[in-house]
C-alpha cells in the first residue's frame, strides 16, 4: 500500500518524456510507410501491432502506469481482458455463421441489407 | 516570485480523507475507472468497425481511398505532440513550476485546436462528396454498403472529435486554476486526472488512425 500510495511523488526526468515523444513520432512515421506497402492480409495486423506499441508507451509512460501498479492496473488490465473477450465472442459468431445458414443470394438467412452493385460478393 | 506566492491558494484536504495521499490516489482509481468505460465504449465502436470490415472488406479498400491519409498523418502528429505537452504540463505542477504550466497547458490547448481545424477540414469535404452515414448519403462509390464505413467514421471520430472538444474546456479550466496558484508539489490532483484523460484521447486516435486512413 505505501508503495501505491506514494506513486505520484515520482517525478520522471525530462528526458524519459522526450524519448516516448520521439518513439512515438517514429512509430507514426513507421506505421504511414508501412501502409504505403501492401503485404497483403497481413496490412491489418501489421498495423495494429504498430499501433499497440504506441497505445503501450502512452499507458505505461504517459499515464504512469510504470509507477502505478496495484488497483488501477488491474482495472485497465481487466477492461483490456473483457475486450477481448467482447470481440473474440462476436467473431466467434459471425465468423462461422457461413458454416450453418449460407442461402443462396442472402447472407445468414437474412437479406442482404445493402446490396453490392457490382463486383462486391464475397462468397 | 514573492507576487507568486502571495497568490497561492491553499488546497484543503476533503474531510473525509486521512491524508492528501488518500485523496489522490482515491481521486485517480476514480479517474482510471472513468477511462476503462470509455475504453470498453469506445471498443464496442470498434467491434462494429470490424464487424463490417470482416463482412465488406472490399467496401472498406474502397472507402479508405475516400479519406486523406495525409490529414490523419498530421493530426497524429498533433495528439502525440499534445500529450507530450501534456505531461510536460504535468510534471511542471508537480515541479511548482507555474509559468511552465501555463505555457504546457496553453501549447496543448492549441494543438487541440489545430486538431479540429483539420477535423474540420476533412468532415467539410465529406459533406461536400455526399460521402456521409445511410439516409445522408449522396456521394460516388461502387459499393452500395459504402454509407455504412461513413457512418462508422463519423461516429466514431466524432465522438472523438467531442472528447477533444471537452478536453480543450478541462484546460482551460486548468489554466484558470493554475493562474490562481492553487498547483503546487502538494496539489496537483486536477493536472494529473485531466492529463490522463487527454491521454486517453491521444489513444483512442492512435487506434482510429492505422484503422480508417491507413489499413483498407
Amino acid at each position: 500500500m505505501a508503495k501505491h500510495s506514494e506513486s505520484h511523488h515520482v517525478i520522471v526526468p525530462v528526458k524519459t518524456f522526450v524519448a516516448t515523444f520521439s518513439a512515438l513520432l517514429v512509430l507514426t512515421i513507421l506505421t504511414v510507410v508501412a501502409s504505403r506497402f501492401d503485404f497483403g492480409s497481413m496490412n491489418l495486423s501489421i498495423a495494429l501491432l504498430i499501433a499497440f506499441c504506441k497505445a503501450s508507451l502512452v499507458v505505461w509512460i504517459f499515464m504512469g502506469m510504470k509507477w502505478d501498479r496495484g488497483f488501477n492496473f488491474v482495472a485497465f488490465v481487466g477492461s483490456i481482458l473483457f475486450l477481448i473477450i467482447f470481440i473474440g465472442f462476436t467473431f466467434s459468431d459471425i465468423a462461422f455463421r457461413d458454416y450453418r445458414d449460407k442461402v443462396e443470394g442472402e447472407y445468414f438467412g437474412l437479406a442482404h441489407p445493402v446490396k453490392p452493385i457490382s463486383g462486391a460478393h464475397h462468397e | 516570485m514573492s507576487k507568486q506566492k502571495e497568490s497561492l491558494v491553499q488546497h484543503h484536504v476533503a474531510h473525509h480523507f486521512d491524508t492528501a495521499e488518500q485523496e489522490f490516489s482515491t481521486a485517480k482509481l476514480g479517474m482510471w475507472v472513468f477511462l476503462v468505460q470509455e475504453l470498453l465504449f469506445f471498443g464496442a465502436l470498434f467491434v462494429a468497425f470490424f464487424v463490417f470490415k470482416y463482412l465488406y472488406p472490399e467496401m472498406y479498400v474502397e472507402a479508405h481511398h475516400h479519406l486523406s491519409w495525409k490529414m490523419g498523418a498530421l493530426n497524429t502528429i498533433f495528439l502525440i505532440t499534445s500529450s507530450f505537452t501534456m505531461v510536460m504540463g504535468v510534471r511542471s505542477a508537480q515541479t511548482n513550476q507555474r509559468r511552465a504550466t501555463k505555457n504546457y497547458l496553453f501549447a496543448t490547448m492549441l494543438l487541440a485546436c489545430s486538431f479540429l481545424v483539420v477535423k474540420y477540414f476533412e468532415y467539410a469535404a465529406k459533406f461536400h462528396h455526399g460521402l456521409l452515414p445511410p439516409h445522408f448519403f449522396f456521394g460516388e462509390g461502387v459499393h452500395q454498403t459504402l454509407p455504412i464505413f461513413f457512418g462508422l467514421y463519423f461516429v466514431m471520430t466524432g465522438l472523438h472529435g467531442i472528447h477533444v472538444l471537452i478536453g480543450i474546456g478541462l484546460i482551460a479550466w486548468l489554466m484558470y486554476r493554475n493562474s490562481r496558484g492553487e498547483f503546487n508539489s502538494e496539489f496537483y490532483t486536477p493536472v494529473e486526472m485531466v492529463g490522463l484523460y487527454w491521454h486517453f484521447v491521444d489513444l483512442v486516435w492512435i487506434f482510429l488512425f492505422p484503422l480508417f486512413y491507413l489499413v483498407g
